[in-house]
Parts: C-alpha cells; sequence; structure tokens
C-alpha cells in the first residue's frame, strides 16, 4: 500500500456543469497536504466525494488499499476519514465535552447502546482532545454559548475525536484573523506531529499552505494543474498564470 | 455533610425523582376519589408525553400522529383481553410491540421525507388507522368503540388501578431515561441539532431515527394499554388527529428539551382542564389562548424557562443537569 | 335488483348513474377546491400552514346560516354570499396582524401550534354565539329542486356550486396571472426579500394574502351550507380534506388544488357508492402515497 489516499480520475457533473474534470490524487501516510485553487475550482467538490456526501459519477477512490467510492458518509467515517468544515458545522444546544465524547463513540461504532451511561463513556479521551485543541475550560458550555473561534476550535476537535487516520480540513482558515490564523496553523502541526495524523487540507491563504504543507496539489476548473512540493509550485507559470491578480510570484 | 456537599446533594435529580415518587404513592391515600381518578389519567398522559417527547424533543422530529398508536395499544389491549382471553399482563406486553410494528412500518416511510412533509406524512398515517378502525365495525366495534374492556379483579378499584398504573408508567420512564441518556440518546440529540454532521460523525441517522420512532411508539402502546384498561373502553378518537396534538402541547408546555418536561406538562394540562372546566364550558377556549400566548412567548416550556434561568448558576460547577 | 348488503349490485350501472356521480364528485371537488385554494395560496406565498383555514370555513357557514335566517327568501342566500366572506375575510385580517405576523420566521411546528391553538379558539367562540346544534340552512329559492339527469334527480343547487366554483377558478388565474395584484405575489413567492429591498410593502402584500385565503375559505362555507348541516366539527372534518387535497396537488399550487380536488371528489363520490366504508381510508392511503413518492404533489416543487 503505497498511499494511504488514493483518488483515482475521479469526475462529477452538476446538470451540464462539470466539476470535478478527471482528477487524481495521491496522499501520502503521515503527510500534510494541501489542495489549493482559485473559487469555484472545485476543492470543496473534492472533499465532498471523499466523505461520501457526493456520489463521483466516474474514477475510484482508494482508503487503506480499499475503495471506498460511493460509500455513505457514516461508513467512511467508520473507516478513519473525519472531516473539518468551512462553515461551523456543529451542535449548538450539545455540551462541548458531550459532542466530543460522542464524536469518539460515533467513530468507533459504539452508539448503539441503550443502556449504558454515555456521560461516563470515552470521558478522559475525549478530554485529552480537549485539552490538545486548547478548549479543556469550556467543557461544560454548550457549542451555541461559545465565542466564533472556539467554536472553530470545536470544529477541529470534532474532527479529530476518535483517531482518526485522514483528517481533511476544508478552509480552516476562513473568516480568521491573522491572530487566530497563527493560532490554527499552530494547532494543525501540532495534531500532525503529536498525534501522526495525515491531514489534508484545502485552503486560500498561501502564506499558510506553503508555511506548513509538504505537498501542494493544484486545482483549477475541476482538473490537477500542478502538483509537488511547495517551492515548485511557486515558481510554476501556469499556477501563476491562473493566480493573477494575486501578484507575481505567490 | 458540609455545606458544599448538602448544595450537591439537592442538586441530584435522583433525590428530586424519590420525593416525587414518595409524594405520588402517598397522596392518594389523603384525598378523595375524583382526585385519584385524575391522578391515573395524568400519570397515563404523562407517560404518552414523555414517549412522544423521545423523538420530539430529543430527535427533533415533529410528528402529527403519535395518538395512532397511543390508539393501537388501546385496541390491542381491549381486543386482545377482551376478545381472545389475553391475560392482562400478556396484553399490556402484546399492546406495545403491536404499537411498534406499525411504529416501525410508519417510522420507515415517514424517514424518507423531511420536515413538514414528514409532519404530514405522519398526520396523514395517523388519519388512515383511524379511518380503518373506525370503519371496521364488526372488528374494533366502529364510532361506538370498543365496550367492556375487562381489568382484573385485583385492580378493580380506583386506587389500585393507579398504583399499577404508576408503577408501570415508573417503569417506563426508567426504561426510556437510561436510553435518552446513553450513546443512542445521545446520538438522537445530535441528529436533532445538525443532522448532517451527525452523518459525518459516522451514525445512520435515518436507521436511529426508526428506531426512535418505534420506541417511542411502543411506549405509547403501553400508555394506551393502560388507558384502555383505565377506562375499560377503548374509542376511534384516541387515534384521531386532535388527539395528538395533546403529547406536543405537553411538552411544549412543560419544556421539549428536558426529561420531566412532558410529564410536567401533563400535570399542568390536566389541573389546568379541571380547575377550567369547573368554571365554564369554554375550556378549548382557555387552552387554545394558553398555547398561542406561550408559543408567543416562551418557546422552551415551562422548564426550559426555569432551567434556562438557573443555568448560569448551575454553570460555575461544572453542571450535572440530567439530560437536556 | 337484488336486495342484501353489496352496495354495487343495488346500483343499476348506466351512463345516467355515472354522470350523475361524477356531478356529485364534482360538486364536493367544488367546495375543496374553494377552500383547499385558500389554504394552498396561503402557503404558497407565506410558507405558512393554517390549521384555523377550517375554522374560518367553519365561520363562514355559521354566518350565513344566521344571515340567511334573518332575511327572507333568496335574498337572504344572496347576501350571506357577499356578507360571510367578507366578515371571515375581516377575522383573517385580524388574525394575521395579530398572530401570524409574529411566526412567520418561526419554525413550522411553531405555526402549526400556533394556528391549531386558533382552532380552539375559534370553535369556543363558534359555539359560544351559536350555540352548539346543527343549523339547517334551506337551498335559496332560485336554486331550488332538480334537473333530471338520466332519469335521476340532481340538485340545481349542486350544479350553481360546480358552475361557482368553475368561475372562481378562472377568476383567481386571471387574478394571479393578469393583475399587477398577481404579478407582485408571484416575485413574493420568488424572492420575497429582494421585492422588499425594491420598495415593495412586503408585510401588506402578505396580509393581502392572507386575507384572500380567508375570504375563500368563508366562501366555501357559504357555498356549503345548504348542501349539509352547519355544526361544531366541520372545521376539522374540512381541514383534513382540504389538506389531502392541498398535498396532492402541491402545496402552493393553484392548478394542484384544482386536479387535487376533483381526483378526491370523484373518489369520494364513486368510492362512496361502490365500497362505502373504505371511501375515506383510499382518500388517505392516497395522501399517504403521495407524500411517499412525491412529497410535493402532482403541481409542486421540491421545498427549497
Amino acid at each position: 500500500m503505497k498511499h494511504l489516499l488514493e483518488i483515482e480520475n475521479l469526475m462529477k457533473s452538476f446538470g451540464g456543469f462539470l466539476a470535478t474534470d478527471g482528477v487524481s490524487l495521491a496522499v501520502e501516510q503521515g503527510s500534510l497536504c494541501s489542495l489549493i485553487g482559485p473559487n469555484g475550482a472545485g476543492k470543496t467538490t473534492i472533499f465532498n466525494q471523499v466523505t461520501g456526501y457526493l456520489v463521483p459519477d466516474s474514477g475510484r477512490i482508494t482508503f487503506k488499499g480499499e475503495e471506498i467510492t460511493g460509500l455513505h458518509p457514516y461508513q467512511i467515517s467508520r473507516k478513519g476519514i473525519t472531516r473539518a468544515f468551512q462553515v461551523i458545522n456543529i451542535f449548538p444546544r450539545l455540551a462541548v465535552l458531550e459532542s466530543v465524547q460522542l464524536a469518539i463513540l460515533a467513530k468507533r461504532g459504539d452508539t448503539l447502546k441503550f443502556f449504558a451511561g454515555a456521560r461516563k463513556m470515552v470521558r478522559e479521551e475525549a478530554m485529552s482532545v480537549l485539552e490538545t485543541v486548547g478548549l479543556a475550560d469550556k467543557a461544560a458550555y454548550r457549542a451555541k454559548e461559545l465565542s466564533h473561534g472556539e467554536q472553530r476550535t470545536l470544529e477541529m476537535a470534532l474532527a479529530l475525536a476518535g483517531n482518526p487516520e485522514l483528517l481533511l480540513l476544508d478552509e480552516p482558515m476562513a473568516g480568521m484573523s491573522p491572530f487566530e490564523r497563527g493560532k490554527a496553523t499552530e494547532l494543525i502541526q501540532k495534531i500532525h506531529e503529536v498525534r501522526g495524523l495525515t491531514v489534508l487540507f484545502c485552503e486560500h491563504d498561501m502564506d499558510v499552505v506553503f508555511g506548513i504543507s509538504e505537498r501542494v496539489t493544484v486545482l483549477h476548473q475541476g482538473r490537477v494543474i500542478a502538483e509537488g512540493k511547495p517551492e515548485d509550485i511557486k515558481k510554476n507559470e501556469e499556477v501563476n498564470l491562473v493566480y493573477l491578480g494575486q501578484g507575481s510570484g505567490i | 455533610m458540609t455545606r458544599e456537599g448538602s448544595r450537591g446533594l439537592w442538586r441530584s435529580g435522583w433525590l428530586w425523582a424519590a420525593l416525587t415518587l414518595v409524594v405520588l404513592v402517598i397522596y392518594p391515600q389523603l384525598v378523595s376519589r375524583y382526585y385519584i381518578v385524575l391522578s391515573t389519567e395524568v400519570v397515563i398522559l404523562a407517560l404518552l408525553a414523555t414517549s412522544y417527547n423521545l423523538i420530539f424533543g430529543y430527535a427533533g422530529l415533529v410528528s402529527f400522529g403519535h395518538a395512532a398508536f397511543f390508539g393501537l395499544g388501546a385496541y390491542g389491549m381491549g381486543l386482545l383481553t377482551k376478545n381472545y382471553g389475553f391475560p392482562m399482563l400478556g396484553g399490556l406486553v402484546a399492546a406495545p410491540l403491536v404499537a411498534a410494528a406499525f411504529a416501525f412500518v410508519i417510522g420507515w416511510f415517514c424517514m424518507r421525507t423531511i420536515r413538514l412533509y414528514f409532519s404530514l406524512l405522519s398526520l396523514a398515517f395517523a388519519q388512515l388507522l383511524y379511518v380503518i378502525v373506525y370503519q371496521w365495525t364488526s372488528f374494533t366495534g366502529g364510532s361506538d368503540g370498543l365496550q367492556g374492556v375487562p381489568r382484573p379483579e385485583l385492580l378493580s378499584s380506583h386506587s389500585s388501578y393507579y398504583y399499577f398504573a404508576l408503577g408501570a408508567t415508573v417503569l417506563c420512564m426508567l426504561v426510556m431515561w437510561f436510553i435518552v441518556n446513553s450513546p443512542f440518546g445521545w446520538s438522537l440529540r445530535a441528529i436533532r441539532e445538525n443532522t448532517q454532521r451527525s452523518q459525518f460523525l459516522g451514525i445512520n441517522d435515518r436507521f436511529y431515527k426508526i428506531i426512535a420512532f418505534t420506541i417511542a411508539g411502543a411506549f405509547a402502546g403501553v400508555a394506551g394499554g393502560l388507558y384502555s384498561q383505565f377506562q375499560k373502553w377503548a374509542d376511534p378518537e384516541l387515534l384521531f388527529w386532535t388527539t395528538s396534538a395533546n403529547p406536543v402541547l405537553m411538552s411544549i408546555l412543560g419544556g421539549m428539551f428536558s426529561f420531566v418536561g412532558p410529564s410536567v406538562g401533563a400535570v399542568v394540562f390536566v389541573a389546568l382542564r379541571e380547575i377550567i372546566k369547573v368554571r365554564t364550558d369554554y375550556w378549548p377556549l382557555v387552552l387554545g389562548a394558553v398555547l398561542l400566548t406561550l408559543v408567543l412567548t416562551v418557546p422552551d416550556g415551562i422548564v426550559g424557562f426555569l432551567v434556562g434561568k438557573a443555568r448560569p448558576l448551575l454553570l460555575g460547577k461544572k453542571a450535572e443537569t440530567p439530560g437536556s | 335488483m337484488g336486495g342484501g348488503t353489496d352496495a354495487i349490485s343495488v346500483i343499476t350501472w348506466d351512463i345516467g348513474t355515472i354522470i350523475l356521480l361524477i356531478l356529485a364528485g364534482l360538486t364536493r371537488a367544488a367546495i375543496l377546491f374553494v377552500v383547499a385554494s385558500g389554504l394552498t395560496l396561503v402557503f404558497g406565498v407565506l410558507r405558512v400552514i393554517n390549521m384555523a383555514h377550517g375554522s374560518l370555513y367553519m365561520i363562514g357557514a355559521f354566518v350565513a346560516a344566521s344571515v340567511i335566517q334573518k332575511v327572507a327568501g333568496s335574498g337572504g342566500y344572496w347576501l350571506a354570499l357577499v356578507a360571510a366572506p367578507l366578515a371571515v375575510a375581516m377575522i383573517g385580517a385580524i388574525i394575521e396582524l395579530g398572530v401570524l405576523r409574529r411566526i412567520y420566521q418561526a419554525e413550522h411546528v411553531v405555526q402549526l401550534l400556533a394556528t391549531y391553538a386558533l382552532i380552539l379558539i375559534f370553535d369556543d367562540v363558534v359555539k359560544f354565539i351559536w350555540g352548539a346544534e346543527y343549523k339547517s340552512v334551506s337551498v335559496p329559492a332560485t336554486f331550488a329542486g332538480a334537473l333530471s339527469i338520466g332519469g335521476r334527480p340532481f340538485p340545481v343547487y349542486n350544479l350553481f356550486v360546480t358552475v361557482w366554483a368553475i368561475t372562481l377558478a378562472i377568476g383567481l388565474w386571471m387574478l394571479i396571472y393578469r393583475t399587477g395584484l398577481g404579478r407582485l405575489i408571484r416575485a413574493a413567492v420568488d424572492d420575497a426579500e429582494t421585492l422588499e429591498a425594491l420598495g415593495v410593502n412586503i408585510p401588506l402584500i402578505f396580509s393581502a394574502v392572507f386575507v384572500i385565503g380567508a375570504f375563500l375559505a368563508g366562501l366555501g362555507g357559504v357555498l356549503v351550507a345548504p348542501l349539509g348541516s352547519v355544526g361544531l366539527g366541520m372545521d376539522v372534518t374540512i381541514l383534513i380534506e382540504a389538506f389531502v387535497v392541498a398535498v396532492i396537488g402541491g402545496l402552493g399550487s393553484f392548478p394542484g388544488a384544482l386536479l387535487g380536488a376533483v381526483i378526491i371528489g370523484l373518489m369520494f363520490s364513486f368510492g362512496i357508492t361502490v365500497a362505502p366504508d373504505m371511501a375515506m381510508a383510499f382518500i388517505f392511503l392516497a395522501m399517504v402515497i403521495v407524500l411517499i413518492i412525491r412529497p410535493w404533489g402532482l403541481f409542486g416543487e421540491p421545498e427549497r
């Protein structure tokens, strides 16, 4: 098994619009990769297909050597792929700790238990996740009571819960202030190193992308136009053209 | 006991539950038959409302056909014990099974739709069952209802039936309490809060909703079975859609986001009804006015309102608020 | 013909019977259309299910009954035909201002409960004003008597009701598609926010739509008054039937309400004759099937 995640020739169209046009992508275990591209390039569509929210028209997606194309989101999640969303996608009335506990239980497939008290289950593990992301002191608060930045962190915590092997981050820096971006970048690096997670994220913020990615894939109009190490991508002519208006040289 | 410890004790839900139980057991000895009969009704309705809240408050499914399972339980119990000679306990086990079977099938279909259409479909199914029960005179007694549902000798007095209903209800509530605080119960709340995210966490939401619907239907069936024994008859109106509105009302009245809310709602509902009915014929008017005011001003119900006030105080101590 | 309990054997099936059944079904469809169109209009524009729609219908019937009682002869009926819907429309305006305005943004369950509360309130108000007995309203003299169709009598009044409903359908269609108000309403369905930004008085349009819906409910009440008995409980039965019609046709769609009404009306009149015990069951089964297979009905669109 060479790569943790392999996408082969993925195709997806909506009506007449071709959102994914023969995309192939491979993510190595333990790496920190990013997917970039201008708005509308199709990054979120790829994520949606990998996580089962959309079914590709054709092509294969393989995870740990096993094909996962077209499975349900809950099935894919059980296999070890989790996702943090671009828009905050949490459980407003659940407490922070409860949300993380539930995420761990769900990941383990332990949620079909009717007579075990959930409050005591996986409590330490959930607290340790909260400590990693820095939300431990807000454990009893309801998610809707948190500040915006804290909710984004909770978003991350939910994705971390249950020890995923592949973490997909969909524009994790969106709408953040530079200070928050710094903290978020630190957090991503921390969880990548400390937990040995493979991370694939898509992002607009070029500083972040080139700062921490090991490999960068560039998407444009549903197609991969470049792929490689950050330094090489920076120098790539076509990529620079695509990002015209962002200044010469990214 | 330190001051800290004693305050902690008072905050324990179990203590309050025990106290309530003691009151419920003792007080029939002190009051007249009218109140005992009334309390029996309250207990059964509390069971019905709590069963409804499993899908309404906890899973966020607005069903308008819950009365169907109540009625099916009532008729199931009545028919089995009267026409087929089932022993009472057998009936009380079989009736919820019947209701659960219907709930499973109906739930399976209903979970294919969302929101408004879900509500309408649950309503349509309930009406369909109502019409069938109403028209199938040879089997169900039709519009006259099922008369003469038998009650065992042992439970023939008002207070003995009260204690029986109370016992059955407490048992059911305990089971529901465990379910609600289990990983399954937590999953329901997550589904309510954010269905898509719960899917991404690994929860097969459609399957869970069907299970919840079935369980809720089963407990509604128990309530129905108790009710038909209590009244000694079953009536098609039990399945009519306006009966479905009552558990909704009680859950909202008492607070849909807590476990005891629907029971509180049941108490308030019946108490209000009796107080008003003494003074005037126009109880629906008062009910409507109360409901309207409630809906427009306090969406979280009575318990929600009180808990909302108390939460800031509780938060300082890593709240042990049950369920919610 | 052989007696017995089998309804089918009692009826002689010939063209006359069939035409009669169709006409009877269309009469029922007419009433259903008038009521369901109001319900579906309110949902289509305001996105609110008004459970109290049946109550408005009932109030229309009772007002009509009173007017006809007080004013002798056919004049009473014609007066009622105008006065009752107007009275109900006014009540509708009050409801819209007092209750609905607060819950437009609320979830469906809140709207359902609030309007259900109105059912409870109106039920008792009607009981208070008119008492609990059934009222019998006689057919106006102008339409008394029956036509002979296929050798059997068919009441003239029923024909009038059917014709009225068709006229109404045409009138409503013209209102929606040929007038400025109609254009505004259609635009409001598509994008109320933009319209408001353009300076259109959306709250006023919403009120107007609801008042029209109430008017239609009241009109249904007047039309139905001489057809059967007027009494408490007619609000609940018509509501459920109007629901079935609106859902099958598609919530928010006029042609849907028309088609749905015709389908249900015919199902009922033929059903009652062929299999009286199961007629209503089939109708609800139809609603169940539509909601499962195509929830937005024959003419509706999936909810955004």
